[in-house]
């Protein structure tokens, strides 16, 4: 008979509060477990959207451009771009580069003044870059590359060699705030690199659901040379976009950076992790968030600090029998420590399973946040899917069992300060 | 005996110089009557000044901001005070146009497959990313139609007498709630202005330089224009030659003008 | 074997002191069976607590075998009374989660004997206070007379060289309550584990061979 055995045992003793200190333990474990598989999951989406459609994982661009970002600086180009994009894409640890010219713009429609984004892209290469095909909800890329077609429209007096309506992908939202439908074309005016103004016709004719819901609102994707020749920038890009080989055994990030850095030493090249978007806040935010769950485990620990408390309380005239018996203070405290801690783990495995079946459950269904989402601007998805981390689960798991044993530890030490004939003499 | 002779003598100078005093002031009262004129006629004067039946001008719009200064040229066409169009003829810009009618505005460019039509809030758009908006270049209702006038009184601007007239919209619907304009005294042209928001803020401002009379009409042959909102941002206009009284084709401000 | 000398007790709460043992001088030997009897207050638990090492006079020695018990600190105290003392409760004060057997176990895990040893004695102990069958019983489902016995076993396995029992048929019936004290002038007799009693009641007091009073603190009389 060892005192583990006896603190096992007297875990069931008083089996409803036993329980109750669990439960406290096993809720906050379960919903530390489900915000932190809500974190990952938002990090990961997060990660994807920005690499896929925002910054690439590695982003070349003019070195003068992030000065003036806020002014949309055009003429700050990536020049010669398509030889910029092969060159990286030969760099050893380089899966996919592509180049991309974005350019703000607006259609005008009565008095309404509708802000958008036309992007150049090369679509052959996107397909392995952003897969973007697989964001298609109508039309094909084939009417998209299919090449522009000159308006035969009479209305307005274009011929056959007039100007071109350029065929794009639109994404879903665009089409409800120009109020047209697929097929249908709409004129953007845009400033140029020459700091002119410039307008071009276009029609939708394929449709994509994309992962954010500002590009979703905002972004038409068109064939790379149309943008150029809108904006006034033959050959030109804004950025060159580029993603990394994660394969075991391939080249260290830090390794493929200064492989790209010395293949264009003009340029500046920043990894997106290194940059200030979302992505760095949410980085910023898992300490807070850490910070929260020790927080969350302590208030959750107090219940089983008090039920400690009310165990001693209770049990004097038992505790004074044992040191009648012999036992040292040590040992009696090690008996009590073990009971609190046996309901501290159980109730953080109870809480990890929960946690973790919760999560798996939502990987699959998702967590719609669109109504939560309104009118925030972040490159995150709408429907986020949790990720179940083996290891933040393992640490979350170990944390609670710390902090609660942690915890419940202090107030077995009241036990030295019972005096034995005291503790006797209770009913 | 001769005082009586003196006598006469003394009062006929007094005569003759009461009279001419008395003429001068009679001469000088209407004078200065007419040297005050009324806000309303400053602004009527103004406005004469600068509506042309029809004109023709080569221009050349300079825009210097934080990246450097940038040319643009254009033949600009206009026919009273509703219409105008112009004509771009920089490299940047070639083929371009602009048709402005009474409330609207119609930009043609030659990659696009449709006229772009302004109206409403979106004539605030910049020209050419300039400090000069489409809006700026609307006309049809005077001046005296949209805005209260009122004179407050003379500044000298470069040496030169001015009206300082400050205008209050009657309707809040205009793009610059209040303006101030200082009128050349004597010319009736408008030597520099300051247009603001509802709220006081100053959002533009223009000084016209180079004044010279053409064709009868007195011609700022050169006007800076700053957007107050815009750091280190200013629009020079720039008239290389100007012909006032042309004769121009009548379908030159119809949309078909506007065609590919 | 046991000599107290003049010891002294004093209780404060508050601002009232409670004199409980003013110059308690008494000698007991080897293998004796001794009720220490009294009116309540008249300090024979406060005498069974110091003769226990669970509390320490504030004047007076108490010396077990030559040893001083006075000057050990609650450690040895401690240690003291895991090898040498068993305790009997008036409210048996078994532990509820386990089983008779294991209760009785207790004693010597305490003292880290090895297993086979263990079930052993307490198996034998078990048989001798007539328990044997119920060893697996937890104390819920035994008797009162069966839960004293069992906290007599538990007092008697390690083979003290004294136990001392506060009151031990206070919750009995007489009939059980004279079973159990046959029971452990039995013990007494064949193990010669000197039994000092704290009681007042005359059915205590006929079975001891030696009867201390106390009154207000003091020796009334000597033995029988």
């Amino acid at each position: 008979m060892n005192l583990f055995t006896i603190a096992w045992r007297n875990v069931g003793r008083n089996l409803r509060r036993s329980l109750l200190s669990g439960a406290a333990i096993a809720v906050a474990t379960m919903s530390i477990v489900l915000l932190f598989s809500i974190l990952e999951g938002m990090k990961t989406d997060l990660e994807n959207n920005l690499i896929d459609f925002y910054t690439g994982e590695v982003q070349l661009r003019n070195p003068e451009y992030g000065r003036y970002e806020h002014l949309n600086p055009l003429h700050l180009s990536v020049s010669d771009a398509e030889a910029v994009r092969s060159r990286v894409a030969g760099v050893d640890g380089v899966t996919a580069a592509v180049a991309r010219l974005s350019v703000p713009g607006a259609v005008f429609r009565n008095e309404e003044r509708i802000g958008l984004q036309a992007v150049g892209v090369d679509f052959d290469r996107e397909g392995d870059y952003s897969a973007i095909g697989d964001y298609l909800v109508a039309g094909s890329l084939d009417a998209v590359t299919g090449g522009a077609s000159p308006d035969g429209t009479s209305g307005d007096g274009a011929s056959s060699s007039g100007p071109t309506i350029t065929p794009v992908l639109v994404g879903n939202g665009v089409l409800d705030r120009l109020g047209i439908g697929v097929g249908d074309t709409f004129t953007v005016v845009v400033r140029t690199a020459l700091r002119g103004t410039n307008a071009m016709t276009f029609r939708a004719v394929a449709v994509a659901d994309f992962p954010v819901p500002t590009l979703n609102d905002m972004a038409f994707w068109a064939p790379l040379a149309r943008i150029q020749h809108l904006a006034r920038m033959p050959g030109q890009a804004g950025e060159v976009l580029a993603k990394l080989d994660h394969d075991r055994g391939a080249p260290s990030r830090d390794a493929v950076m200064s492989a790209i850095r010395s293949a264009e030493p003009d340029l500046e090249v920043r990894h997106f992790t290194e940059m200030e978007t979302t992505y760095s806040f949410i980085e910023m935010a898992s300490t807070a968030y850490n910070i929260i769950g020790l927080f969350f485990f302590l208030l959750a620990s107090t219940v089983i600090v008090n039920t400690t408390m009310m165990v001693i309380f209770e049990r004097r005239r038992e505790i004074g029998t044992l040191e009648a018996m012999g036992m040292q203070a040590r040992e009696l405290i090690r008996m009590f420590f073990s009971e609190s801690l046996i309901i501290g783990v159980l109730g953080a495995l109870a809480g990890l399973i929960m946690g973790v079946g919760v999560a798996l459950v939502l990987s699959r269904v998702g967590i719609n946040f669109s109504d939560a989402m309104q009118g925030v601007d972040f490159e995150i998805s709408p429907v986020l899917y949790p990720i179940v981390n083996l290891r933040s689960t393992v640490v979350v798991f170990l944390f609670s069992v710390v902090v609660s044993g942690g915890t419940s530890y202090i107030p077995t030490r009241r036990i030295t300060r019972i005096e034995p004939v005291a503790a006797l003499r209770e009913e | 005996m001769n005082n009586t002779r003196t006598r006469t003598r003394y009062a006929h100078a007094a005569t003759v110089a009461g009279v001419t005093v008395a003429l001068t002031l009679a001469t000088l009262v209407p004078l200065a009557a007419q040297a005050q004129p009324s806000a309303q006629e400053i602004v009527r004067r103004l406005e004469a000044n600068r509506t042309y039946e029809t004109s023709r001008a080569e221009v050349t719009m300079i825009i210097d901001d934080r990246f450097g200064e940038r040319e643009s040229t254009m033949v600009s066409y206009s026919r009273g005070d509703d219409e105008a169009l112009i004509e771009f003829t920089s490299a940047a810009e070639r083929g371009q146009k602009v048709l402005r009618t009474a409330d609207e505005i119609y930009l043609y460019y030659p990659d696009a497959a449709e006229l772009v039509r302004l109206q409403g809030a979106a004539l605030r758009e910049s020209m050419l990313g300039s400090d000069v908006s489409y809006e700026d270049l609307t006309g049809g209702k005077t001046l005296l139609d949209t805005y209260e006038v009122t004179l407050d009184g003379t500044e000298q601007i470069d040496g030169h007498r001015t009206y300082r007239i400050t205008m209050e919209a009657r309707d809040r619907n205009v793009a610059y709630p209040r303006q101030t304009v200082w009128v050349d005294a004597e010319l009736f042209v408008a030597r520099r202005s300051e247009q603001y928001a509802l709220s006081g803020r100053l959002l533009k401002t223009a000084v016209m330089q180079d004044i010279r009379e053409i064709d009868g009409f007195q011609v700022p042959m050169r006007t800076v224009i700053s957007d107050a909102l815009k750091r280190n941002s200013s629009t020079t206009i720039r008239i290389d030659s100007i012909d006032i009284g042309v004769r121009l084709d009548d379908t030159l401000f119809s949309l078909q003008e506007l065609s590919w | 074997m046991i000599q107290v000398t003049d010891i002294h007790k004093t209780y404060h709460s508050g601002d009232t002191s409670v004199y409980a043992l003013r110059g308690v001088s008494l000698d007991i030997d080897a293998g004796e069976f001794v009720a220490i009897a009294g009116p309540s207050g008249s300090g024979k638990s406060t005498l069974l607590n110091i003769l226990g090492c669970l509390d320490h006079p504030d004047q007076g020695t108490v010396s077990v075998d030559g040893r001083e018990m006075v000057q050990l600190d609650s450690r040895g105290r401690a240690d003291y009374r895991r090898h040498n003392l068993g305790f009997v409760f008036q409210n048996f004060n078994l532990i509820p989660v386990l089983t008779a057997f294991e209760n009785v176990a207790f004693s010597l895990n305490l003292l880290n004997i090895p297993e086979q040893e263990i079930t052993d004695r307490t198996m034998a102990i078990l048989r001798e206070v007539g328990l044997e069958g119920m060893e697996h019983r937890r104390p819920s489902r035994l008797s009162g007379g069966q839960q004293q016995r069992v906290a007599i076993a538990r007092a008697l396995v390690k083979n003290p060289a004294i136990i001392l029992a506060d009151e031990p048929t206070a919750n009995l019936d007489s009939e059980t309550g004279q079973a159990i004290l046959e029971t452990m002038r039995t013990l007494n007799e064949r193990h010669g584990t000197t039994f000092i009693f704290s009681t007042h009641d005359p059915m205590v007091m006929e079975f001891s061979r030696r009867l201390v009073r106390l009154q207000d603190g003091r020796v009334a009389g000597g033995a029988t």
